[in-house]
């Protein structure tokens, strides 16, 4: 019987990775960055990859980048397959010129001379420069060096796209243009990317699929609802046992509830709206005020009295 | 084994990198490329005062002699050094492409070699200046200028290869340098010394190297063809073992390298 889905652009294979953690002169540890993992990606794919911080999305996409192995298992692609990291000011040399830069990041990114000098163009009025492009990137503002290290990364057009939490970058108006640019990107049907995001929100716009990875083991794959659902509910399980314990210790902290202003008080049991003196009287400041969604609210709520 | 030498396909990056740092090392200062002639220059006056002067060395044609010592040394010394550390500094850029790693020596060995052009006149001034004037002799100049480059070559690929895991390397090899800048026959010649200093210096590269030049420029007589054959041969081995390593790593880079 033949199957109907598509050959796999990428295929993960019970890929490890693994390093030594020294414990003393002789002892050491061996401990997991990844462990056993398995997915593919197919193309046109929009991958979002979620997991808290340390849970292995870096090293996930280092190994697609190619710039790491795995010691473990195997990562089967096809050998002229062009994946790589939007990274951006890659290469970058202080005393050069903008468009000197551009040459030299995208030749660093295995771009042909041909293909940077017929983008050149298209790179320049992307950045928004002007005439700055021939002045040494060392006079750019902040601003200007992310716009130029932008367009150079988003002209290039590689088989799969690694994408580590770079939306928005630039100032203003650039900000705002750069966000959409990557959205429709990642969203356009012939693309493939791989998005590594803290924003639900943004997994949910973008991305057909997801995987969820944590402490290195791959939670679950698939359709990118059903991935969040999953995240999410054990992440509210997660933040509603670390209330519990704060509530039972008696000590005082605040919260406030995700998108309104009304600050809360917790201690000894007992739950109550403070005002910003109170606050302050209850030795409380206002960045130690956790935010919180409704649904732990309502339930952190409920175990007071 | 071979194949870990395949750079041919990376011939952009490499030369790019060496031009951009080139450029961007005379944009830094006002005097510019100037600075790759003025250098050995204030090198030569400072080793003449002392060891011309002071200590009442060399004779007639010291100058000369000193100039193809100290252009020559610096080169190897210079390039050795920073294609040494070259993989390791580089550790953000490997992070974030696959890259083949041996790019990063393999420009700062022509940035390198693109200095040394601008040192050449120097040399040339000089030789001029105490009437050695051009001639067939001249034409072997190639000859020492590629032993040393294959010398330095096998040394920084080694030293690239394994600095990103041992950094401590790449700090203990400024010391082993200027150690073998007073051991190269730089500021004095090797007939001058004892026997036993004869002998040891025999088996440092860089003073066949150095004699190699002066005798295609000053003494209008082939060079040593014996050690320097062994020297060139010695360091293919060595290029082949280095770039290898280089190869068998590549992966472990990015994931040891912490920065």
């Amino acid at each position: 019987m033949t199957s109907l889905t598509p050959e796999p652009l990428v295929r993960f294979e019970d890929v490890s990775v693994s390093y030594w953690l020294r414990q003393g002169i002789f002892k050491r540890k061996k401990h997991y960055a990844l462990r056993n993992v398995s997915f593919e990606i197919y193309p046109g794919d929009s991958l979002g990859v979620i997991g808290r911080n340390g849970s292995g999305k870096s090293t996930l996409l280092r190994l697609l980048a190619g710039v790491m192995i795995p010691d473990e298992g195997r990562i089967i692609k096809r050998d002229d397959l062009r994946v790589s990291l939007l990274s951006l000011q890659l290469g970058f040399v202080n005393y050069l010129s903008g468009r000197e830069n551009v040459i030299l990041s995208g030749t660093i990114l295995g771009m042909p001379k041909r293909e940077i000098a017929a983008k050149m163009d298209d790179i320049i009025a992307f950045s928004e420069l002007g005439e700055f492009i021939n002045q040494p990137i060392a006079t750019y503002s902040a601003g200007m060096r992310a716009r130029l290290g932008f367009a150079v990364s988003f002209q290039l057009h590689p088989d799969v796209l690694l994408v580590d939490e770079v939306l928005g970058v630039g100032d203003g108006e650039f900000r705002i243009k750069a966000v959409r640019e990557m959205k429709d990107r990642i969203k356009m049907e012939d693309s493939t990317v791989l998005f590594v995001s803290h924003s639900m929100g943004e997994v949910r716009e973008l991305c057909n699929r997801a995987i969820w990875i944590d402490k290195g083991h791959l939670m679950q794959s698939g359709d990118t609802s059903a991935v969040l659902h999953a995240y999410e509910s054990t992440m509210v399980t997660h933040e509603i046992s670390e209330f519990r314990e704060l509530i039972a210790r008696g000590t005082p902290f605040f919260i406030r509830k995700q998108g309104l202003t009304r600050v809360h008080a917790i201690q000894n049991r007992k739950m109550f709206p403070v005002s910003p003196d109170e606050l302050r009287s209850l030795g409380g400041r206002y960045e130690d005020i956790k935010v919180i969604s409704e649904v732990v609210f309502d339930i952190v709520s409920e175990e007071c009295e | 084994m071979l194949s870990a030498l395949h750079i041919w396909p990376q011939r952009h990056v490499i030369w790019h990198k060496a031009w951009a740092d080139f450029r961007a090392e005379s944009q830094r200062t006002y005097l510019g490329y100037l600075w790759w002639i003025i250098d050995p220059v204030l090198n030569t006056i400072l080793y003449f005062l002392v060891f011309g002067y002071f200590l009442s060395r060399g004779d007639a044609d010291f100058i000369p002699f000193l100039v193809i010592g100290i252009v020559g040394w610096f080169w190897f010394s210079q390039s050795v050094d920073a294609a040494g550390r070259s993989i390791w500094h580089n550790a953000n850029l490997l992070r974030q492409v696959a890259i083949n790693k041996l790019v990063f020596p393999c420009s700062q060995i022509l940035n390198g070699l693109l200095k040394f052009g601008f040192s050449m006149i120097v040399v040339v001034g000089a030789l001029l200046l105490y009437r050695f004037f051009p001639g067939v002799w001249w034409l072997l100049l190639p000859i020492p200028i590629i032993v040393e480059l294959l010398f330095i070559c096998g040394i920084a690929f080694l030293l690239a290869a394994i600095i990103p895991f041992v950094p401590d390397i790449a700090s203990f090899v400024p010391y082993v340098l200027r150690f073998a800048f007073f051991m190269s026959g730089i500021m004095y010649k090797l007939e001058e010394l004892p026997e036993l200093g004869q002998t040891f210096l025999y088996y440092n590269p860089m003073v066949h190297i150095l004699e190699a030049y002066r005798a295609v420029l000053m003494y209008e007589t082939a060079p040593d063809w014996g050690p320097l054959g062994v020297i060139a041969a010695l360091s293919i081995v060595a290029i082949l073992i280095g770039a290898t390593l280089v190869h068998r790593f590549d992966g472990l880079y990015a994931k040891r390298i912490v920065s």
